[in-house]
């Protein structure tokens, strides 16, 4: 490489790559409208997150004791729970948890397991086997009782937790990154880039990488749904967030208990996971439909 | 004149696109009379195939609309119900399709799948679905049917699935066979072989044949009738002779004069480009006349710049429970020949001969197991890396599928500009100047360089891929299938850009195909290869006209000449099938020597 | 065929050791020394030397982890911190119930998954599909909590059809059918919500396939062609999706069994959890582990059935 390229290059790569992930999604979302609901639905759960300090009625710790248990009201749009904490103060911050904890482990998950099985899959033998032979075996591992067992040695904390999920979800993400490079692999653009003398690095993260990406991401949106919903499983279990800091999955939790009187304890943050989760479903659904490569060319 | 089998009058085919109603066949009309066999021919895109799905009425309703007539007999196909068309499929119409590897079902036997007819329109029980199961496969010369009865379609090879779907569809004697390039998949040999089949069964059963091709050579071969469509029209019909003789449109007569002719060049020693075809580009059905038989190219022939000596290159196939070797697939035995700059070697012979594998075994894309290749006098196989990727600049390679060879996400101009940068053959700014010449020389414009591969027709993308390797000044090209998957007219054109870019800059080519049509065209020499050796080598006037090798003769004689009068060859009842160059472990090749028949003509004693 | 039940039954093998070694390493690489963790920081140095030896954890890593392996081969898994009983004896008594709960749920959730997927795919864009689809999405969406706490709501408190609690236990078949009801539901309607799904997509494939159109060439009645041509080749991912769905729904089982208060390995892990039963945590493990690696086993197999392709390769 001439040096007069060299520190173009990494630019110039990253604006390609950018563009032409871009139009492939842009694409999809356009064949597929539920996606947009589905975005615009997560976009706004993710400003009210951001602004839960601004907007949140309550403090979602303040404890009130002569307002327990109350409904639904003009006070309390969603009513208090056991310690008269503010249930729309309590969702607006647990919110934030959610999120965080979804988007940072999905986004970890993602790197790793993706660069996994792009490297298993366009190696192959032996290196392939070993890396997937080991992801299946985290694979084969119940992911629940993996988190469970890994949040209750490390200890209840965000950064804990983070590390739990993406430890769960690096091995899907390495096989629905392999899947395609091995597709791709021996494509014959792949092939004629050997030929002309292309580095093993520049196939794999030049040539292959923006091929797949697109179908990574798409996954990315689903996953962050189940890494939501297993962190609010987590809490609900007794190992989320430690209290009194709101998480979703808590206050279902301590909702439960008081669950033959005061049902909008459990309903309310229960409505705002599953329109979280569905949102992101419903975007990621849409677009993987809409990539999916083999269900073209039917009519 | 007797009533037709078939009648078809202002067929109109439309899909659904984002929306809108677009034609795909419109206004189509055409008889077949009983025992006759029309062929329909056409460039990719022109709506054959919709024809003859639109004839089973199998063009899905929600999205596909069929307008006009359409009779088999009394019936109006696009009247009957739903119910009396199922008992016409398969019953009064067989149908036979292109890839015989994807037609069959694979979870269930082949048997099965022919019995399930008999069931469905003869009323057989399932004994006497066997029996005329069996009956049939012994029809299509499946040797060993009882056994075979009851394997599943992944053990068959394509010529033996093509003749399982052959006996589906004449299993319950229809009066017209549908025949969607039923011969394209295959190896020329087999296709030989399947077409005689056709022919043979036709005459039995007495039934009609339309028969959809892209190929002249067997419209030739097996047409009484030809109907000549172009993008949805047909723009002529009439019988196959008058059609070859003396074609009337514009369009077939380019298409017929763009077909290349086995023993066309007869004497010339060297390549010769296709007659250019001077036209309006932009309307392909204005009429265009041929530029006059080119002269032969000049013999610009220099040193010798490969030479490959016993390349072999093995696989081990690995099976059982602790996957230890249980075979070797001798791709490339012992394989040697050499090179001359400026020359063209083809290497020719059917599928799994090895010819691919000898391509990609030289720039060490698959790696050879011994043997010597040495280019520029440096030996590839005991070099550095380093030294490979600069010898791989001088020698490179174009693929069978110009899409597939192009990354979609990539504008063609970053693909064309992307080797000199990584050889560092021009400062940023000179690259882009060579980008523009780069597809200046292979007949495109500059503001071509912003689009994207998919933007382009086939032979716009081959012609990308040749640009993208001469950007690295290339001594030589190995051109595998290069021009198979393109139509016949684009062929033409993308072999006469390769013998201008070898006349104008001393190129060799070594040019893989199984085409000995269009290797005539290019060759100085050709080698030909069978089971991973290359049994015959010499000249190409010596290997066509005088070919030594019984495999070579029996290739040559495989290849349809697009002549319908001349008469029909008759193979026999033969059923090869293609050997296997999978071998056991302890497999020592005993290979005859090559002997000397002529000048520079070399043959391995058989 | 052999040849490949032998292989699979090969990989299965190595899977259960390697896990069984992720295992053992896990609750030994994470920070925190269990004695430490069991007896809470104000334990004396001397309690925590003497359940440090108990546990075997004042030997060497080699030496316990060649107990540990002969241990889970000759069924002596330790006995629990909390009840001093044998931890597979108690696992033993609870798994028939955790069982019973999840092959419910999977007959459940195929049985009602794969027609509704099936179903969708053939009617593609139309009302059928749009709601299937959304429903499917829906009921994905569910963490197994929520949706078992709002069918404890609607159905055993507000309508008060089914006991609030389950037992696992019941003298007749009736009852014990009526204590699983809602659990099984639980677990069984977000399976089949996922299992429309593949059999959906699976079915859309098949049906774009070559050998369908074949099949339509042939005259064949469009019941038949999916029922003999299309059905068995959709199980083929189905079957696989299927055996990957394990994990997920044995996640679901655990959650599921605390809101119905039913007793099960779900039940067990969380109290071991909670007790720091850290004996208990690491046979629950291995239980988990064979059951697994069986289930992978298992379909594997049943696919070498349904693919006549895999006897060959």
């Amino acid at each position: 490489m001439t040096h007069a390229n060299t520190t173009a290059a990494p630019r110039r790569y990253l604006r390609t790559m950018l563009r032409a992930t871009g139009t492939a999604l842009v694409k999809a979302f356009n064949t597929n409208k539920t996606s947009w609901v589905g975005l615009l639905v997560f976009l706004a759960v993710c400003a009210l997150a951001l602004l839960a300090p601004v907007i949140a009625p309550h403090d979602p710790i303040d404890q009130d004791v002569f307002q327990r248990l109350y409904g639904p009201s003009a006070e309390h749009w969603l009513g208090t729970d056991v310690f008269g904490r503010d249930i729309l103060s309590r969702i607006l911050y647990g919110a934030r948890i959610s999120l965080v904890i979804g988007l940072v482990s999905i986004g970890l998950a993602m790197l790793i397991g993706t660069v996994i099985g792009l490297v298993a899959g366009y190696y192959g033998g032996r290196l392939d086997i070993v890396m997937m032979q080991t992801m299946d075996v985290l694979l084969a591992f119940p992911s629940l009782i993996l988190g469970l067992i890994v949040v209750a040695m490390l200890g209840p904390s965000i950064p804990n937790l983070i590390f739990a999920i993406a430890l769960t979800a690096i091995p899907p993400f390495a096989r629905i990154a392999r899947a395609p490079t091995i597709a791709i692999k021996d494509r014959e653009f792949m092939e004629a880039g050997r030929a002309l003398g292309y580095s093993d690095r520049r196939l794999m993260f030049r040539h292959l990488l923006p091929n797949i990406l697109p179908e990574v991401l798409v996954m990315g949106s689903i996953w962050i749904a189940t890494a939501i919903r297993v962190e609010a499983s987590l809490a609900f279990i007794g190992l989320g967030v430690s209290p009194p800091t709101a998480t979703w999955g808590g206050m279902i939790r301590e909702g439960f208990e008081n669950i033959l009187d005061s049902t909008w304890l459990v309903l309310f943050p229960s409505l705002a996971i599953l329109i979280v989760v569905f949102a992101l479903n419903l975007l990621g659904d849409g677009l993987r439909d809409a990539i999916d490569p083999r269900l073209k060319g039917e009519q | 004149m007797t009533q037709p089998v078939l009648s078809v009058r202002g067929l109109t085919t439309s899909f659904r696109v984002d929306g809108a109603w677009q034609s795909v066949v419109r206004d189509l009309s055409f008889d077949i009379a009983p025992r006759e066999t029309i062929a329909i021919v056409g460039e990719s895109g022109s709506g054959k195939s919709v024809t003859a799905l639109s004839i089973m009425r199998l063009i899905a309703e929600a999205t596909g609309r069929i307008e006009g007539e359409i009779r088999l007999g009394d019936l109006d196909i696009l009247a009957a119900s739903e119910d009396q068309m199922r008992d016409i499929r398969g019953r009064d119409i067989g149908m036979i399709f292109q890839e015989p590897m994807t037609s069959l079902n694979p979870v269930l036997t082949v048997g099965a799948q022919v019995s399930e007819v008999l069931r469905r329109h003869r009323g057989f029980d399932a004994d006497a679905a066997r029996a005329e199961t069996l009956r049939l496969f012994d029809l299509v010369r499946i040797p060993d049917g009882a056994r075979r009865f009851s394997e599943f379609p992944h053990t068959f090879s394509g010529g033996m699935r093509q003749r399982v779907m052959i006996a589906m569809a004449l299993a319950c004697r229809p009066r017209l066979l549908l025949a969607d390039e039923p011969t394209t998949a295959l190896d020329v040999t087999i296709q030989a072989q399947i077409l005689e089949l056709i022919r043979d069964l036709q005459t039995e059963i007495g039934m009609s044949v339309m028969f959809i091709t892209h190929d002249m050579g067997v419209v030739a071969e097996v047409a009484d009738r030809v109907v000549v469509m172009l993008r949805g029209d047909k723009v002529e019909d009439g019988p196959a002779s008058k059609i070859f003789a003396s074609p009337q449109h514009p369009y077939s007569f380019k298409l017929l004069g763009s077909v290349p002719q086995l023993g066309t060049l007869g004497g010339s020693d060297m390549p010769r480009r296709f007659p250019a075809f001077e036209e309006d580009e932009s309307d392909p059905r204005a009429s265009g006349k041929f530029a006059a038989e080119a002269a032969d190219e000049p013999d610009k022939r220099g040193a010798d710049l490969l030479q490959v000596e016993n390349l072999c290159t093995q696989f081990t196939m690995r099976g059982g429970v602790f996957a230890r070797p249980t075979g070797r697939v001798h791709a490339v035995e012992n394989v040697s020949f050499t090179l001359r700059a400026g020359e063209t070697l083809s290497l020719v012979g059917e599928s799994g001969c090895g010819k691919s594998t000898t391509g990609r075994s030289l720039l060490r894309l698959v790696e050879p197991s011994s043997g010597s290749i040495l280019f520029e006098d440096q030996d590839l196989m005991t070099t550095s890396r380093a030294q490979l990727r600069a010898a791989r600049r001088r020698m490179q390679m174009i693929f069978q599928d110009p899409f597939g060879s192009l990354n979609p996400r990539q504008t063609v101009g970053a693909a064309i500009r992307e080797p000199i940068v990584v050889h560092g053959l021009a400062t940023d700014a000179a690259a882009d100047a060579r980008v523009d010449a780069l597809l200046d020389q292979v007949g495109l414009k500059p503001e071509h360089a912003t689009r994207f591969p998919h933007e382009f027709s086939g032979g716009q993308r081959q012609r990308l891929c040749i640009a993208r390797v001469l950007a690295l000044e290339p001594k030589m090209i190995i051109a595998d299938e290069s021009v198979s998957a393109l139509d016949v007219s684009i062929k033409a054109q993308v072999i006469n850009l390769m013998l201008d870019l070898q006349r104008d800059l001393g190129l060799a080519f070594l040019f893989i195909s199984h085409d000995i049509a269009v290797v005539e065209r290019v060759s100085h020499r050709i080698a030909v290869m069978l089971l991973g050796e290359i049994v015959e080598i010499g000249p190409r006037r010596a290997i066509i006209g005088d070919a030594r090798h019984p495999y070579t003769r029996k290739l040559i004689e495989a290849v349809p000449i697009p002549d319908p009068d001349r008469p029909s060859r008759h193979i026999g009842r033969v059923t090869d099938e293609l050997k296997s160059p999978v071998r056991p472990l302890d497999w020592t090749p005993a290979q005859a020597p090559m002997v000397q028949v002529g000048p520079d003509h070399f043959v391995r004693e058989s | 065929m052999s040849s490949y039940i032998l292989r699979r039954l090969g990989f299965a093998v190595i899977t259960l050791f390697s896990v069984l070694t992720l295992v053992f390493f896990i609750v030994r690489i994470l920070p925190g020394d269990p004695a430490l963790v069991v007896l809470g920081d104000q334990a004396s140095q001397a309690a925590i030397e003497a359940l440090r030896a108990r546990l075997g954890l004042d030997k060497p890593l080699i030496v316990q982890y060649g107990e540990f392996m002969a241990g889970v081969l000759t069924g002596d898994w330790g006995t629990s911190l909390v009840s001093g009983r044998p931890v597979i004896g108690e696992i033993l008594n609870v798994l028939p119930a955790t069982i019973e709960l999840t092959v419910a749920a999977l007959i459940l959730g195929a049985g009602i998954g794969i027609p509704l997927g099936v179903w969708s795919a053939v009617r593609r864009n139309a009302l059928p599909d749009y709601v299937i689809r959304l429903a499917s999405l829906l009921g994905l969406s569910f963490p197994a909590f929520v949706s078992a706490i709002l069918l404890l709501l609607v159905f055993s408190i507000s309508l008060n059809w089914f006991p609030v609690m389950s037992t696992g236990r019941g003298e007749t078949l009736g009852a014990r059918l009526h204590d699983l009801a809602l659990p099984a539901i639980n677990l069984g309607i977000i399976m089949a919500a996922f299992i429309t799904r593949v059999a959906r997509s699976a079915m859309l494939e098949v049906l774009g396939q070559d050998y369908v159109r074949t099949a339509k060439a042939k005259g064949i009645a469009f019941a038949t062609i999916i029922w003999r041509h299309c059905l068995r080749n959709t199980m083929i991912p189905v079957v696989t999706v299927i055996g990957l769905y394990l994990g997920v729904l044995i996640g679901n089982s655990v959650l599921t069994e605390i809101v119905f208060n039913r007793p099960g390995l779900g039940r067990l892990i969380v109290g071991a959890l909670n007790q720091r039963d850290y004996a208990m945590l690491q046979g629950l493990m291995v239980i988990y582990t064979l059951i697994v690696v069986l289930v992978n086993l298992l379909t594997d197999i049943t696919y070498g059935f349904i693919d006549p392709r895999v006897k060959y390769s």
